[in-house]
């Protein structure tokens, strides 16, 4: 019990308290700790990895021993591994060869990983444009607000709608990268601004609660 | 007419998504230029820092972004770069996503062989550390408890002229950030900017544009080119078009199209309000 | 028109004999000695750097430079002599009108901002590499005019490091205000009931738990894309310790995907004293909680792929999100599980409200765990949080006041100690 649960506590708020004071004393000695803190934080980060690869081969070999449905997916994910593996070793990891042709390593990065990962991203763009077709609809005066600015920024936003803006609202005394501007500098800022200062006290309560313990569910629960 | 207007509004996504294919997959092949590009300050902030550095100051870029992110700032990287080596500054690269390296080394490298500048005394890429916002915290102290060696050669980094003067990060005349997530921006502003005084400019996402302008107002950061848009101002301002100035086509289209359904859905809306009932 | 010329011709031989006049006079006059230079150690730092300090003079303008020099062998034997033997390296130069005291960009309470004083910090560490305590570097400083060249007399100075920064001295009184504020209503809490609004995203929390094991399909809890070291992480790991007691009261399925391996670990044992509070150690299965990878768009599509087969009947989105917010609740919308979201990332925020039932913002998400608790201490945090909220509102409208007041008064002063009283050094 006391390696489980008081001992983490304690480590807990001593290494809070030296790093909340350390932020006020300027000293070498001071320096010295932080920068001992993130050598141990990146050696931490690190050996994590190794926890996280260990999970996953335990699930997807759990599975692929049950064969339970799909488990030809977790074949593919140990064939993924021990190829991306075997290439980056025998590259070194690097894309490129000393002649300067491409390695196995970098054509995985290239033409597996690249178009892999930009596909994802790119489904932002479908997901957005069905997602505001069937949210964006004006049911009161708030949600007219919103349609409003919201309009005016991606009429904005992009080149033809600056133009057009330009030839057939010249009469107003604003151009739309001013309204833009105004939206995006003053209600849009101040909203999140008043987020942010919540988040701000909520994170200082939460470190508080951490350091003096008062919070201890993180460690597995209140006992 | 009541059970057509049900219809539109509850149009199937599928419809949708080919309406998106076909508004961003035909400026590829037929680029309509569209005009209307105009320079905006927060990124004539990041412009104008450079342009204002002396010849051989060096600075850090630091690529944070994965393959995912690229479309939005690889352009930009690569304007920012190409005006960096125009100017004859000295450039180091690094990143601080385990997925970054690729397009960091290929972006310094390509640049850098257009204006022909020599590896380790004009340029030099530090390559990957892990631990996001300790690679920061440690760089802010010393840069050589960080990264020992550079990441194409292997040297020890004091090997290279270009790191001379170099200790940790107060001393590059400009750090950029082109910053997709966590690590990025914030990282780089909290530990880095705020906590050791140095002049920092950035590049985000889209998506993280708001959130990032009021680093701009509070003179955190000396400039943003947010995204695609951003990058394409950059692009006019060096008098280099290229892939950001081509794609603003099929993102222009693209903001119409959503503007376009959002109006079709109110207007259907009211219509089955007011007039059908 | 003769007179005319004539009178330019005058008035030519005029201007050119006094301007000539003017520069021969300038010639002679020659730069005043620098007295007064002092060295010493540059307060509020970890001892790497001096501050050399002397009073402006009348001849100090844009047209003169001044240059600043330091050696670490100046001060021994015939080295003060010679330039050379005693390694001077030029650390600095700058314009005679320039490098004011009021420059530095310290506070009022830690630094007297004169206009009358030139102080210039030398950052030794860049040029001597690491500074012992109580290392003696020796300085002098260099007024060139033109041709005119005037050196001061060599002065040494000695650098420690400081054990107080004295410039941070504001965030340090806020930080004990805000934490007398917290201590005061945590103690305070025990003593009674305190009123927390409702918050409906948490209310919906035993519904969305309902309908899953209604349904017998499993309930999905993400607790973001960043790790322990992020206070909404650490708020989700909370919150999932009191929604996993009633899944596991209610016997339906949990999933917890995870794309940071320490968080899972912790994950893991929340679970796992969650089921066992609950009475239903049986129930409980290490593969609750699993690492799917640590990359976005790979953990993206692993979860994507996960709801779309499975489709689940609830979906918790807790903790930091970035692009991925948006890809998860869509597919999440599309199975037709009810879903809670809670992030302080509000640039996030309006994908969570489009396409999520419910959605925590910020703070609430922090709230959350003290409010499914309902234990009096924690959620006396919450009063302790919100006369923090109070300060802050009462010190960004006193500011905001202070400094329209001061913009229109022309009052430099009071701006500058609003700035410092708020500003981060």
């Amino acid at each position: 019990m006391i390696f489980k649960k008081k001992l983490p506590l304690i480590v807990c708020f001593i290494v809070g308290i030296l790093t909340l004071l350390q932020y006020y004393v300027p000293n070498k000695v001071s320096i010295g700790y932080l920068e001992t803190m993130t050598q141990w934080d990146i050696i931490i980060s690190a050996f994590a990895f190794l926890l996280g690869l260990a999970s996953l081969f335990a699930m997807h070999y759990d599975k692929i021993r049950r064969k339970t449905q799909g488990w030809g997916y977790s074949l593919f994910m140990f064939g993924g591994v021990i190829l991306g593996l075997t290439c980056g070793i025998i590259s070194k990891a690097n894309q490129t060869n000393q002649e300067g042709f491409i390695t196995a390593f970098g054509w995985i990065y290239n033409y597996v990983l690249n178009p892999l990962q930009g596909t994802m991203f790119a489904l932002l763009a479908f997901y957005v444009v069905s997602a505001s077709f069937r949210a964006f609809r004006v049911k009161s005066g708030q949600a007219f607000i919103l349609f409003l600015a919201a309009v005016i920024i991606l009429f904005g936003r992009v080149p033809l709608g600056q133009l057009i803006w330009s030839k057939f609202m010249s009469w107003l005394p604003f151009g739309i990268s001013e309204a833009i501007e105004w939206i995006m500098n003053f209600p849009s800022t101040a909203a999140r601004r008043g987020i942010m200062i919540g988040i701000a006290l909520g994170a200082v309560a939460m470190s508080l609660k951490i350091i003096f313990g008062i919070e201890k569910q993180y460690l597995g629960g209140k006992e | 007419m009541k059970n057509f207007f049900d219809k539109l509004l509850k149009l199937d996504r599928r419809i949708l998504f080919l309406l998106v294919v076909f508004v961003i997959v035909f400026p590829i092949f037929k680029p309509l230029k569209l005009p209307g590009i105009k320079i905006t300050d927060a990124v004539k902030g990041v412009y104008n820092t450079i342009e204002s550095l002396p010849e051989n100051s060096v600075i850090l870029v630091s690529f944070d972004f994965d393959p995912a992110s690229k479309p939005e700032l690889y352009p930009m990287a690569v304007a920012v770069l190409r005006h960096a080596f125009k100017k004859n500054l000295k450039v180091i690269g690094m990143t601080l996503w385990a997925t970054g390296p690729g397009i960091a080394d290929e972006i310094i490298t390509m640049t850098a062989r257009e204006y022909k500048k020599e590896y380790g005394k004009d340029y030099l890429y530090f390559g990957y550390q892990v631990g996001g916002y300790a690679v920061i915290t440690g760089m802010g102290t010393d840069i050589y408890k960080i990264f020992s060696k550079d990441a194409k050669k292997g040297s020890p980094l004091e090997t290279f002229p270009v790191m001379q003067g170099i200790k940790s990060l107060k001393n590059f005349a400009y750090v950029i950030d082109f910053g997709a997530g966590d690590p990025g921006i914030d990282t780089w502003i909290a530990y880095g900017a705020d906590k050791f005084g140095f002049k920092l400019g950035a590049g985000c996402t889209a998506v993280n544009e708001a959130p990032t302008r009021p680093y701009l107002q509070t003179k955190q950061l000396t400039g943003l080119i947010p995204a695609m848009k951003g990058a394409s101002e950059y692009e006019i301002l060096i008098k280099a078009p290229d892939k950001a100035s081509a794609g603003m086509d099929a993102i222009g289209l693209g903001h119409f199209l959503i503007l376009f359904l959002v109006i079709l859905a109110n207007v259907v809306l009211i219509v089955q309000k007011y007039l059908l009932t | 028109m003769k007179n005319g010329k004539i009178a330019a011709a005058v008035l030519a031989a005029i201007f050119f004999a006094s301007v000539s006049g003017a520069s021969a006079e300038k010639k002679k006059i020659e730069i005043p000695p620098l007295e007064g230079l002092t060295a010493r150690d540059m307060p509020y730092d970890m001892g790497a750097a001096a501050l050399l300090e002397w009073k402006i003079r009348d001849c100090d303008n844009q047209d003169m430079t001044y240059r600043i020099f330091v050696s670490s062998l100046a001060g021994t034997g015939p080295a003060l002599r010679s330039f050379t033997e005693a390694g001077w390296i030029k650390v600095d130069e700058f314009k005679g009108n320039e490098r004011l005291a009021k420059d530095i960009e310290l506070p009022f309470w830690a630094w007297n901002a004169s206009k009358n004083i030139h102080a210039v910090k030398v950052s030794l560490d860049n040029f001597f590499g690491k500074i012992q305590d109580g290392s003696v570097y020796y300085f002098k400083v260099m007024t060139l005019r033109g041709k005119q060249i005037s050196e001061s007399p060599v002065v040494p100075g000695a650098v420690k490091g400081n054990w107080f920064n004295l410039s941070r001295f504001n965030n340090l009184f806020y930080v004990i205000l805000i934490s007398m504020a917290f201590f005061w209503a945590v103690t305070h809490a025990k003593k009674g009931n305190l009123f927390i609004r409702r918050i409906t995203g948490l209310d919906a929390v035993e519904e969305a738990i309902g309908r899953a094991t209604e349904m017998g399909k499993p309930v999905y809890y993400l607790t973001g894309r960043l790790g322990m070291g992020s206070m909404s992480t650490i708020a989700a790991t909370f919150i999932l310790g009191e929604i996993s007691k009633r899944i596991a009261t209610y016997d339906t399925q949990l999933k917890v995907p995870h794309t940071e391996p320490v968080t899972m670990t912790v994950c893991q044992e929340i679970v796992k004293q969650a089921y066992s509070e609950a009475g239903r150690q049986d129930a409980y299965r290490e593969d609750i909680n699993f690492y799917v990878t640590d990359d976005q768009f790979a953990y993206t599509a692993a979860v994507d792929g996960m709801m779309t087969r499975e489709k689940p009947a609830a979906c918790f989105y807790m903790g930091y999100y970035y692009a991925e917010s948006l890809l998860l609740t869509e597919i999440g919308s599309h199975t037709g599980a009810i879903q809670i979201a809670g992030t302080d990332a509000e640039h996030q925020l309006p994908f969570f409200f489009i396409t999520c039932d419910y959605t925590l913002i910020g703070e609430e998400l922090y709230a959350a765990g003290a409010y499914l608790s309902k234990d009096p201490v924690l959620v006396g945090t919450l009063r302790g949080q919100d006369i923090g909220k109070v300060f802050a509102m009462a010190v960004i409208l006193l500011g905001a006041i202070g400094l329209t007041l001061a913009h229109v008064r022309g009052w430099d002063g009071l701006t500058r100690v609003i700035g410092n009283l708020f500003n981060s050094f």
